[in-house]
């Protein structure tokens, strides 16, 4: 056996599968027959895969450890030089690796969730356990059939490996991905829990409440990642920005957003008993987006800086969505009685199942057919439009009619009081960040679609994001305050405007300052740049994008007055109550924080996870003050002799001279930088270029950076003449960035609260204290060790000559011409503006002489896309087809938009007939109690028995 | 009873006595299994653990990790041994689980109602609390909601009232056979009781309504408590005089619990 090590680890790679084969078979009969006994057993089974998995991570470690070169896997990124720490870290690194470490933290996540579920939730168990498992077969196959971490080389096995390449060796990289992943990989669980509650039919907030922790805990994580990812890119990639709007960034950020609209629609479930179907949809898409993202990551569909090793495991991953997709929609359709709160009918269900599914298959083949035929584009889209509506006929009118015929279809649904209230916001707030997903979907997308429909590259950089995402996330932003001034159930017209009456002063006074102060202290409130499309579209984005900042900064002002005064409200009340008095005073006069934690973390679970939200709503205030920053960003190229000074805003920059150090890796050249501030001298800083012994063609570049709140100083170094002395610098000063590493702990910390453990009534409260301190540290700290441990996930190979060569942009018509044009060099997604390598410079060049010439914008643009084809346009072109990329998102933001307006005439209906009926019933509605206040909170009159049993069974409640 | 079930009687009688001495094998045999599966449990991951890290301080890292992997092949084998001993029903199950019903009876809707309306109140409370719906308001709102509360209350009384009087039934047999209650009380409850099958749950036959003048309020905080409370729930006085505690409180012990598995 021992010398057959990489069959070993296949075989054992297999029996993962069989295992995980057999829990998911003992899990589904244990959820058929309903028998304790075969669910130990199929627990017994999770607990088994667990291990086994455990035991391949195992076996891939010691091949890196005892430099197994029979191993492909070990071959390509390990060599012999490499220390311990490393040779661990390279068990991740590489695609199949990184598949393993997937399947290895979702067996955590299994493990974690068997554990926790114990005895509860007895009836949803089988099925739990029986998705996971589904979920690890899906990457076992995968892992043997297409990317085999154990295969061997054909080669045999080699004397030494390659290596891992040095550029990958850097913290930020190492510590992003893994967090993303946890993140991803958490999404896992509260589908399972979806999955279990559409099998079982036990549809209310049971499965809701059960997999609260696991959804915030990835939704924290995929915060965190994504936020490192910021980092990353802002630290590391040296062209002065943090988000790019890479298709992986993009796929990274959807699932976040769809978690973010799950979060807030599950409290109207767990209330009003609405939304069941919507939750479910959710919390499947936002797995399908983790899934998806992977499979943009890997597949190579779209170019990306990312990509990487990109192979036919892109396949396996559409195949396993489309299951997934069919699975949720089977079960979604048997169960529509329960989701719909319809009396439950085998009757019901089959119509249900035979509509879907006739929809479906009819849409399905039918485009395919379509898009076979050899007809124009536009006969293709009314045919299909066509095929879409009759299908729709034929499934509602057909099939359903005719099945459903003689059923009762009243739902007995809960009714809502009033229109104004809470519950409004977060239909309001899902159908923004929903609509904010898709937009951000169809684009990311689009290059394959455009490729795959109409024949036509195109790409789409970041100045289309940043000029149609400006509209769409002040939108969300400003809905998240208004949101926070509803109260549930019904919100008084008179307290509303109570509550609207501070926030908009603030926003007032905030707009006003920043027209007369904002442009004296460098932060003006309108600030006009080039449109992006000719023509009054572009005139129009221009209008509103100008407006950015100061709407941004209103709405800030707006948000953190909504929180503060929620606070304020609650801190009054408590007084009122006397509810203060358990915050022991010494804690207050310990400075305010440590009384506010303390009030916070023993205030009831359910509001302490309202008011954790709101610490979430001021980190991302924070952090959207950041990204207002974008907007007043200088960036400068400049080349400097030694001695000679360069003027930046309120920077004066010195060029001392280069300076030469040599370690054991490589050379490091530095560009000594004495940076002054007003006059103030603020130290050295020393941009570099590293040089590796190993790849001396590919010189790193290190930036440097100085930080304040108000802003960064970011150094970039381009080249430095040996000879000369001379440097060529690009110098970014950066308003506000620290402000979205700031928000981003805040809302860390919210996320902390949220998660806080219940405490047990009998517990003492020290105890629980422990217990609670304890089990989030437990988790955390597991967490951030797993986000931690060091990785290199992504092996980029197309990153080398990212850091090297030089930018050279003399003025600012330059750069909004290469802000607009893609290089060619095969940078999956760099601009000229920012690409350093050679031919990109030369494109520049090539430009600048046209320029020189006095040809216009557009007519270089137009030559330059001539040459290189559509795809070397940064926003695709606003015409024809073209125009789908946005025309498709609003639309169906449009229609989610009405969609919302008929759900509110129909709870308006409904609160409207429920309010008449009251009056009729008694004119008068029953007379504020006399000094209502304590246990005073009933109804004068009648008062029997049960009245004491509901005020106890209200203090029990959490 | 026809014939043979009066043959048949006798033997199984014998035959459960038989039965009763094997369970109580069985029952040894279980615990020791048991205790067995948690020493193992426990045992494994420390042993291969503590080996490991002897083998790595001994010679390098790499043996120690074989270690880890026998250990954990080892754990594996053990997990899904257990599995097929317990799908095959050879392997006893944890205590609590066997007795656990994977498919609770449907009284969850119920339960659902409650609880939403519950959060709905306590919800307003603090909206009002905080002052987010006015007095007038909260009042309407909240008036509604504490009679839809009362009537789900009501429904769940009414679904457990003969569940509670077979369990208190139940209850006197058994203290009166263990000789904890007196004779005098009514004979004919407890063979009454062994025979009679469990009272339909389903509404056919509406039990009559809770006795609403029997409960209970506490002397001192005021807090009703069930009619046969022996000491208030909140504060701990004793709402009782007379000396028949103990039989009390089991009883409402027992009705309490059988109200809970309903």
């Amino acid at each position: 056996m021992w010398n057959t090590f990489p069959l070993f680890g296949s075989t054992l790679l297999l029996c993962v599968m069989v295992v995980a084969s057999y829990t998911f078979s003992v899990s589904l009969v244990a959820g058929a027959n309903g028998r304790p006994r075969t669910l130990q057993a199929a627990r017994f089974g999770a607990y088994g895969t667990v291990a086994l998995i455990f035991t391949c991570v195992l076996c891939l470690a010691y091949a890196f450890i005892s430099h197994d070169f029979r191993l492909r896997y070990v071959a390509h990124y390990s060599d012999r030089s490499m220390t311990t720490a490393y040779l661990l870290t390279a068990l991740w690194g590489g695609q199949d690796g990184s598949l393993l470490w997937w399947l290895f933290l979702l067996s955590l996540y299994v493990f974690a969730c068997v554990k926790w579920l114990g005895r509860k939730h007895l009836e949803l168990q089988p099925y739990i356990i029986a998705t996971m498992m589904a979920v690890i077969l899906f990457f076992c196959v995968l892992m043997a059939f297409a990317a085999n971490p154990f295969s061997t080389s054909v080669a045999g096995a080699r004397p030494d490996g390659e290596g891992l390449n040095p550029l990958l060796q850097n913290y930020w990289m190492i510590i992003h991905p893994p967090s993303l992943y946890t993140g991803f990989v958490g999404c896992t669980i509260p589908f399972a829990f979806a999955v279990a509650a559409l099998a079982t039919g036990r549809l209310d907030s049971e499965w809701i409440v059960a997999c609260r922790k696991f959804v915030l805990f990835s939704w924290m994580f995929l915060a965190i990642g994504n936020t490192l990812g910021m980092v990353w890119a802002y630290e590391e990639l040296g062209w002065g920005g943090y988000w790019a709007w890479d298709p992986v960034e993009n796929a990274a950020f959807m699932p976040l957003l769809s978690a973010t609209a799950f979060l807030h629609s599950t409290m109207i479930q767990e209330r009003r008993g609405l939304f069941k179907v919507w939750n479910v949809i959710l919390v499947s898409l936002t797995f399908m987006m983790t899934i998806f993202g992977t499979f943009l990551t890997r597949s190579g569909a779209i170019a990306s800086v990312h990509s990487f090793a990109q192979s036919s495991i892109g396949t396996y991953f559409v195949w396993f969505l489309v299951l997934c997709f069919l699975v949720v929609f089977t079960l979604v359709l048997y169960r529509w009685p329960e989701l719909r709160d319809l009396p439950p009918s085998m009757q019901l269900r089959k119509a249900a199942l035979a509509t879907g599914w006739t929809i479906l298959l009819l849409i399905g083949p039918g485009c395919f057919a379509i898009s076979r035929l050899g007809i124009s584009q536009g006969t293709r889209a009314v045919l299909i439009a066509l095929l879409a509506g009759g299908a729709v006929y034929a499934g509602l009118e057909l099939v359903f009619r005719r099945i459903a015929f003689g059923l009762d279809l009243r739902t007995k649904r809960p009714e809502i009081e009033s229109v104004w209230s809470r519950e409004l916001t977060f239909v309001v707030n899902n159908w923004a960040l929903l609509g904010f997903m898709g937009f951000v979907l169809v684009a990311t997308t689009f290059p394959m679609i455009s490729e795959a429909i109409w024949d036509e590259k195109v790409s789409v950089g970041p100045p289309y994001y940043n000029v149609w995402v400006q509209p769409i996330a002040l939108t969300i932003f400003g809905l998240m305050g208004c949101g926070s001034l509803f109260g549930w159930k019904k919100t008084t017209p008179h307290a509303l405007r109570h509550a609207f009456r501070a926030p908009l002063i603030a926003l007032a006074s905030a707009a006003t300052l920043m027209l007369v102060v904002g442009p004296k202290v460098g932060f003006p409130g309108i600030v006009w740049s080039e449109p992006i499309y000719s023509g009054a579209m572009g005139q129009v984005l221009r209008a509103f994008n100008a407006f950015t900042p100061i709407i941004s900064f209103s709405l800030i002002a707006f948000n953190v007055t909504v929180i503060a005064q929620e606070f304020f409200l609650l801190f009054r009340s408590r007084r009122r109550t006397g509810a203060s008095e358990d915050t022991p005073a010494v804690l207050w006069y310990a400075g305010f924080f440590p009384g506010f934690i303390y009030t916070l973390v023993t205030l009831p679970a359910q509001s302490r996870r309202r008011y954790g939200g709101y610490i979430v709503h001021l980190g991302i205030c924070c952090m959207m003050l950041g990204f207002t920053g974008k907007s007043w960003t200088v960036d400068k190229e400049t080349t400097l002799t030694p001695g000679q000074t360069f003027v930046v805003e309120d920077y004066t920059l010195q060029y001392v001279g280069p300076r030469m150090e040599v370690d054991n890796t490589k050379r490091m050249i530095f560009a000594d930088i004495e940076v002054m501030e007003n006059g103030k001298a603020r130290g050295p800083l020393s941009p570099a270029k590293f040089i590796y012994k190993k790849m001396p063609e590919s010189p790193t570049t290190e930036v440097a950076m100085m930080h304040t709140l108000k802003n960064d100083l970011y150094l970039v170094v381009g080249t430095i003449n040996p000879q000369t002395k001379t440097a060529s610098l690009q110098v970014h000063v950066n308003p506000l960035v620290s402000w979205i590493w700031f928000g981003c702990m805040v809302l860390i910390s919210g996320s902390f609260l949220c998660m806080w453990p219940e405490f047990r009534r009998d517990e003492s409260r020290a105890w629980s204290f422990a217990r609670g301190t304890a089990g989030i540290a437990a988790s955390i700290f597991f967490g951030v060790v797993i986000a931690l441990l060091p990785t290199v996930a992504h092996a980029q190979t197309g990153m080398d000559n990212m850091h090297s060569g030089t930018i050279k942009i003399e003025n600012e018509k330059e750069r909004d011409i290469f802000e607009r044009l893609k290089c060619t060099c095969g940078c999956p997604t760099d601009r000229l503006s920012t690409c350093s390598c050679e031919s990109a410079e030369e494109a520049r060049e090539n430009i600048r002489a046209k320029m020189k010439a006095g040809e216009n914008k557009d007519q270089i643009i137009l030559e330059y896309t001539q040459e290189n084809g559509s795809a070397s346009l940064v926003v695709p072109p606003n015409q024809g087809a073209m125009r789908a990329i946005y025309m498709v998102p609003l639309v169906a933001i449009a229609f989610g938009g009405a969609g919302v307006v008929v759900l509110m005439r129909r709870w308006r209906g409904k609160s409207g007939a429920k309010k008449k009926g009251d009056d009729d019933d008694d004119d008068k509605p029953p007379p504020p109690a006399a000094g209502a206040s304590g246990a005073g909170s009933k109804k004068v009159g009648v008062k029997d028995e049960y009245d004491s049993r509901l005020d106890d069974a209200l203090r029990d409640l959490e | 009873m026809s014939e043979k079930d009066k043959d048949e009687a006798p033997r199984s009688r014998a035959e459960a006595g038989e039965r009763k001495a094997a369970a109580t094998d069985a029952q040894s045999i279980d615990d020791s299994e048991r205790s067995l599966a948690r020493a193992v449990g426990i045992g494994i991951p420390v042993a291969t653990l503590v080996i490991s890290v002897a083998v790595c301080i001994a010679t390098s890292l790499g043996p120690a990790l074989l270690v880890f992997v026998a250990g954990a092949l080892l754990g594996t084998i053990t997990l899904m041994w257990a599995s097929l001993r317990t799908l095959g029903g050879d392997a006893p199950l944890p205590t609590g689980l066997a007795t656990a019903a994977l498919v609770s009876r449907d009284n969850r809707a119920v339960a659902e109602r409650k609880r939403t309306v519950l959060l709905a109140l306590k919800d307003l409370e603090h909206e009002r609390e905080i002052g987010k719906i006015d007095e007038a308001d909260y009042q309407l709102v909240s008036a509604r909601y504490r009679q839809e509360a009362k009537n789900i209350l009501r429904e769940i009384d009414d679904e457990a009232a003969p569940n509670r009087s077979r369990a208190e039934q139940i209850a006197r047999a058994h203290l009166k056979k263990r000789g904890l209650l007196s004779d005098d009380e009514d004979e004919s409850i407890g063979n009454r009781v062994s025979i009679e099958p469990a009272p339909p749950t389903t509404k056919s036959a509406p039990p009559p309504p809770m006795p609403t003048e029997l409960r209970r309020e506490c002397t001192k905080c005021k807090t009703s408590n069930e009619p046969d409370a022996a000491f208030c729930k909140k504060c701990g006085t004793s709402l009782v005089k007379d000396d028949s505690v103990d039989e009390k409180t089991t009883t409402d012990d027992i009705a309490e619990t059988t109200e809970k598995q309903a």
